[in-house]
């Protein structure tokens, strides 16, 4: 089994090809800064040691020196480019990939609706993964280049125990590992003390007056400030563990750099052929060069561990596999959409009371009918079944005779739309939102929806027209004006059957009352299907039926036989 | 939705005069966030000492390491030895110092956080905003993500930024002592040091702000859009949706690049003058040493021991800058996130609007004080709302206690804050209001309230209830449950009245939501009820059965309910109609429909 992290690797698109790139420069710049520190010490007690310029050839090493410091500073420039370059591609190849894969779910599975703060925690989640194979995998590769330069740089200079290199190594491999650790731990406690505190905090500050009024405001407080210490105290934990990393690199790489001395002090003592202070302090100083790059291992190691747990959070939301995936060998949707619905029975967990209980429903196509009945008793998770977004229990659902279950997303789509209790609007242009529902509408065709759904004037009357901005930062519209657009969203699409979840819901009974009489008039000869817990609404329906206790009871069924025209297809 | 959404436009000659604005407000930002380092001096100062600490140390290395060699190179290897132990030493003191460091650094921060977040809190608490305000979202980014964004800056920014400037000039002072040309070097090619400073400041600084505004909206227009994917789901847009956020995210990474390869360049020349000054010396050093020339060598040359001194020196002259450049990011960041923390800060925050109760422990201390009985509301001459268009104008009302009264009117148009005024949340502008004679504030002890959207709903529906008597007996509970038709649903769930409520428990209907509220609202032994749409996302069978409840309340407690529907008004003794800032009395139940 891998780490998700490597899998996450797999998924970052374009993004790759750059990161490689800026580790390939990076090490240049690594190498190349070892090298003129060790080759600038060189040359000091190499000339100091000769004395006079006949008998030394100085353009060599000097124009050595003046190559790596260009190269040093370009492979600088490089590598940063390179890498914001190939991560701002990671975050956009992560994204697109998270996307669409929960794009594959269905929406209980998603969670998103229920809970803004999830969707804010996996875009958190996102943000955590973009840079950490930039912070991780480059050290890393640059890391593992210098040991073996050193390696090399010890069989070269000749009085290096071969063990140092691998002393080297192990300090490399200890020390991630020793922050890792003690980061992780306080990661995980600054997660739990995050998720603590936010519900601690929306109970404080959205329930702020309630407190006011039912007392218990002393005691949230202190909850906050419980939560908070929490946190502060995961986060030092983190920290700690990244001074400690700080300190023992720095003490692990200089007594390295004394061990290669001492070596070499010893070497040269004991009179080793070819050792000689010029030796001694290009070994020293190309030591200290060549292990600059651990000192980036504890920053590795945090960011190591923030990045492993957001990748194991957004695995454990993406992995799902979708509950009712589309058929392999879709069937067409049928001219004349039928809603069949046999036995229907839903329950949304085992130990959950059963909504609906063997519900049989024939509508056929081009009727309006109407549901009511209590809160809570079913009305939502009908539609829900309806669109194909839970799984049924037991019964079937069929449109025209085919089951739902066996119709292709894009026909399902095509042929059935609905109207959510709270519409979502998406941040841009009132057009952008309603020609998302119909791409092809045109702005005359926009305009008659908004009027229909009495809106028009409303944008008439601001500057920008149909190019006023709505959803945030733009203009903010009341729940009753957002019910608005998306009934003219509705109207826009004209799908076989449209579903309507308390289309009146934060309207005033006078505009409703206008307003129902049009949508019966707009979808006449296709099916409408009205679900309100206001009898009122249900006046234009052809069909009426009650919700109770997981039944149907059938009110009125007049004119209840095929009206419906036939789709062009 | 097309892909010319949210992309960042070139400057406009309006947006220029924001970014001076936009510089303002950032100052502004800066000086806050320094106010609110104060407390932790003593931590800031700590690091800092212990950074100069490890930058002296790191001389004593150099210097220790140098005379190991240059011994060497005299063949003196035993001498060379000799210096091991003060090697050790300066290593060891720098590892130490270095922990300390950080770890100063780190507590600095956790410290400032931690307060931070409480004041905010408390702060935000007591501001009373209006509910539709900031949602769940962003409550928590700002006092969560915002706060904690604060941390690069508070323990690393701010004690980089006087190291940066304090350890080169220690290292620039003993390399002049050594050699004044090495020192001259040193000084031409670093100090420009503040000059590097204003680089990188003003290079990095406005590359970075623009970058996480643009990256900031990027990320929105993600969040956007994955948060209404059903919504894309249901019109089938998800692919073409995807492909928009590809565009739109290439687009942004074509523009972001563009920028940042002038922005590097600032820190490329930090990094260039880095290596050129340790080659310099170093061909400096060997031209002295091959006779080449005499400048700045004593009459018997540079001893190697120093010229690796100063060798050793030249990069440690640039470190603390380097780290620093590293750092500035954080300042962004911690600027960016205080601009958004700033206006909820206490001192900050009272505007003329949000006038602060002060005396709300006083009240929280009493909160089962038993009523004595029903209320009397009298308002005269109440006005409130903004200036321009007052919600409430010159409004006078008297309820009789126990009287039951219906107020009703289109949406947005004050009703609501009608009863933050009674609840004392806000102040009138003018006028006077009056619950059982005393100021609402006063009297906030003795009332009860259904809001419109509970907030206050977590743990099982039996704990919510609770909420409203803690002291109630569960005979009590059991009643207020039914009266608010809790009991008839609950009694179909597997755990009853001990089922868990909220984002994480089992999804209660809205409906269903506001009858626990209501029950809460019901078990307060108040001599005031106040109930905000009652009766909304009801069917008429709950909605008949609550009224009927309501209806028997009344006389033994003062009831004000504002409503939008027309059934529910009919059980009121007294129906108003909130218009244009004024109540008109529409009827007696026997009038309405």
């Amino acid at each position: 089994m891998s780490h998700p992290l490597i899998r996450f690797l797999g998924r970052t698109g374009e993004g790759r090809r750059g990161l490689i790139l800026a580790v390939l420069i990076g090490t240049v710049g690594v190498l190349a800064g070892a090298a003129l520190l060790g080759l600038s010490g060189w040359f000091i007690v190499a000339t100091a040691l000769a004395g006079s310029l006949a008998s030394f050839n100085v353009f060599t090493p000097s124009a050595g020196i003046r190559t790596f410091t260009l190269l040093r500073t370009l492979a600088r420039y490089g590598e940063r480019l390179t890498g914001h370059d190939g991560t701002l591609r990671i975050l956009a190849g992560l994204r697109l990939w998270f996307f669409r894969r929960m794009a594959a779910l269905q929406p209980a599975q998603r969670g998103f609706e229920r809970s803004g703060d999830l969707l804010n925690r996996v875009t958190a989640d996102i943000n955590a993964l973009d840079t950490v194979y930039l912070r991780s995998y480059a050290p890393a590769v640059q890391v593992l280049v210098s040991l073996l330069c050193l390696a090399l740089l010890g069989w070269t200079v000749g009085f290096l125990p071969p063990w140092l290199p691998l002393l080297a190594a192990a300090l490399a491999l200890g020390l991630p590992l020793l922050v890792f650790r003690a980061s992780a731990a306080g990661g995980r406690v600054q997660a739990d003390a995050t998720a603590a505190l936010r519900s601690a905090l929306v109970e404080g500050v959205q329930g702020a007056r309630e407190l006011a009024v039912f007392g218990g405001e002393a005691a949230a407080a202190a909850r906050v400030a419980a939560q908070s210490a929490r946190l502060v105290g995961g986060s030092r934990d983190t920290a700690r563990a990244a001074a400690l990393g700080a300190g023992v690199v720095l003490l692990g790489t200089r007594l390295l750099a004394v061990l290669v001395l001492v070596h070499g002090l010893a070497a040269g003592q004991a009179g080793m052929a070819g050792v000689g202070s010029g030796l001694l302090a290009l070994a020293v100083l190309a030591t200290l060069g060549l292990l600059e790059p651990l000192g980036t291992l504890p920053q590795m190691g945090q960011s190591f561990a923030r990045a492993a747990r957001a990748a194991e959070n957004l695995e454990a939301v993406a992995a799902q596999t979708p509950l009712l995936p589309e058929p392999a060998r879709p069937l067409p949707l049928p001219p004349r959409p039928d809603i069949g619905i046999h036995g229907l029975t839903l329950r949304h967990g085992p130990d959950l009371p059963t909504v609906l209980d063997g519900l049989d429903l024939h509508l056929p196509y081009g009727v309006h009918a109407g549901l009511y009945g209590p809160s809570g008793e079913g009305k939502s998770s009908l539609s829900q079944a309806l669109l194909r977004q839970i799984p049924l229990t037991a019964g079937r659902i069929t449109l025209g005779g085919v089951d739902l279950a066996d119709l292709s997303e894009a026909d399902l789509r095509r042929g059935l739309s609905y109207l959510p209790q709270t519409p979502t609007l998406f941040d841009g242009s009132v057009a952008d939102n309603l020609r998302l529902a119909a791409p092809d509408a045109d702005d005359a065709a926009v305009w008659a929806a908004l009027d229909q759904v009495e809106l028009g004037d409303l944008f008439r009357a601001r500057r920008d027209g149909l190019d006023s901005w709505v959803g945030e930062g733009g203009l903010r519209l009341s729940g009753g004006e957002a019910k608005r657009l998306g009934l003219a969203q509705m109207l826009l699409r004209a799908a076989a059957v449209t579903l309507l979840d308390e289309p009146t819901g934060g309207l005033d009974r006078d505009l409703a009352e206008r307003l129902m009489p049009r949508l019966h008039a707009a979808f006449a000869g296709r099916t409408l299907v009205v679900i309100s817990h206001q009898p009122e609404d249900l006046a234009g329906c052809g069909w009426v039926g009650r919700l109770q206790a997981g039944r149907l009871v059938v009110e009125r069924t007049e004119a209840c036989s095929g009206r419906g025209a036939d789709l062009p297809s | 939705m097309s892909g010319r959404q949210n992309e960042p436009a070139p400057p406009t000659a309006v947006e220029k005069e924001d970014r001076g604005s936009e510089r303002q407000r950032s100052r502004a930002a800066a000086a806050w966030l320094r106010r609110q380092v104060r407390p932790v001096r003593a931590w800031h100062g700590l690091a800092v000492l212990c950074g100069l600490g490890a930058g002296i140390a790191t001389i004593v290395e150099a210097a220790a390491l140098a005379r190991a060699i240059g011994r060497a190179a005299d063949g003196l290897w035993v001498e060379a030895g000799r210096v091991l132990p003060w090697l050790l030493l300066a290593i060891l003191a720098r590892a130490l110092l270095v922990w300390g460091q950080e770890r100063a650094g780190t507590e600095a921060s956790a410290r400032v956080r931690h307060r931070l977040r409480l004041d905010l809190y408390r702060s935000m608490a007591r501001l009373d905003r209006r509910e539709e305000e900031g949602g769940t979202a962003t409550l928590t980014v700002r006092l969560i993500d915002q706060v904690e964004a604060l941390d690069g800056f508070l323990s690393r920014y701010l004690i980089l930024s006087p190291l940066a400037g304090l350890v080169p000039l220690l290292i620039l002072i003993v390399s002049f002592s050594q050699n004044w040309v090495v020192g001259a070097l040193l000084l031409l090619t670093g100090p420009l040091i503040p000059l590097f400073m204003i680089l990188i400041g003003l290079g990095a600084e406005q590359a970075s702000r623009r970058q996480s505004v643009a990256l900031a909206q990027l990320g929105r227009r993600f969040l956007d859009r994955l948060g209404g994917l059903t919504t894309l789901q249901l019109f089938g847009r998800v692919e073409p949706e995807a492909a928009a956020l590809t565009a739109v995210a290439d687009d942004f990474r074509r523009r972001t690049m563009a920028v940042l390869r002038i922005a590097f360049l600032s820190s490329t020349v930090l990094e260039f003058f880095a290596s050129v000054s340790i080659a310099l010396v170093a061909i400096y050093l060997g031209s002295v040493y091959l006779g080449y020339f005499h400048m700045g060598a004593a009459a018997d040359g540079i001893s190697l021991e120093t010229g690796l001194f100063l060798l050793l020196l030249a990069p440690e002259y640039f470190q603390p800058l380097r780290a620093y450049a590293a750092a500035y990011h954080d300042r962004a960041a911690a600027v960016a996130a205080a601009g958004d923390l700033m206006p909820l800060a206490p001192a900050e925050a009272a505007g003329p609007g949000d006038a602060v109760p002060t005396d709300r422990a006083r009240i929280d201390a009493a909160p089962s004080l038993r009523a004595e009985g029903a209320l009397a509301v009298s308002l005269r001459g109440v006005t409130a709302g903004h200036d321009g268009a007052p919600l409430l104008d010159g409004v006078d009302l008297d309820i009789p206690p126990g009287g039951f009264v219906a107020i009703v009117g289109p949406s947005g148009i004050g009703k609501s804050t009608l009863i933050d005024l009674l609840l004392g949340f806000v102040p009138p502008r003018s006028g006077r209001i009056a619950i059982g004679g005393q100021a609402p504030l006063a009297a906030r002890g003795r009332v009860s309230w259904l809001p419109q959207r509970p907030a206050l709903v977590s743990g099982s529906i039996r704990a919510v209830i609770a909420r409203g008597d803690p002291d109630a007996p569960a005979a009590a509970l059991v009643q207020a449950g039914e009266a608010a038709d809790v009991t008839g649903f609950a009694a179909a769930l597997p755990r009853g009245l001990d089922t868990p409520v909220g984002e994480r428990g089992f999804g209660l209907s809205g409906g269903q939501l506001r009858r626990v509220a209501l029950a809460r609202a019901l078990l307060k032994p108040a001599g005031l009820l106040l109930l905000d749409e009652p009766t909304s996302d009801l069917d008429p069978v709950a909605e008949r059965r609550v009224l009927e409840t309501l209806r028997r309340r009344a006389g033994a407690q003062t009831i004000v309910m504002v409503t939008h529907s027309a059934a529910a008004a009919a059980h009121a003794d007294r129906v108003y109609r909130l218009e244009q800032g004024r109540l008109s009395p529409l009827a007696g139940p026997e009038a309405t429909p």
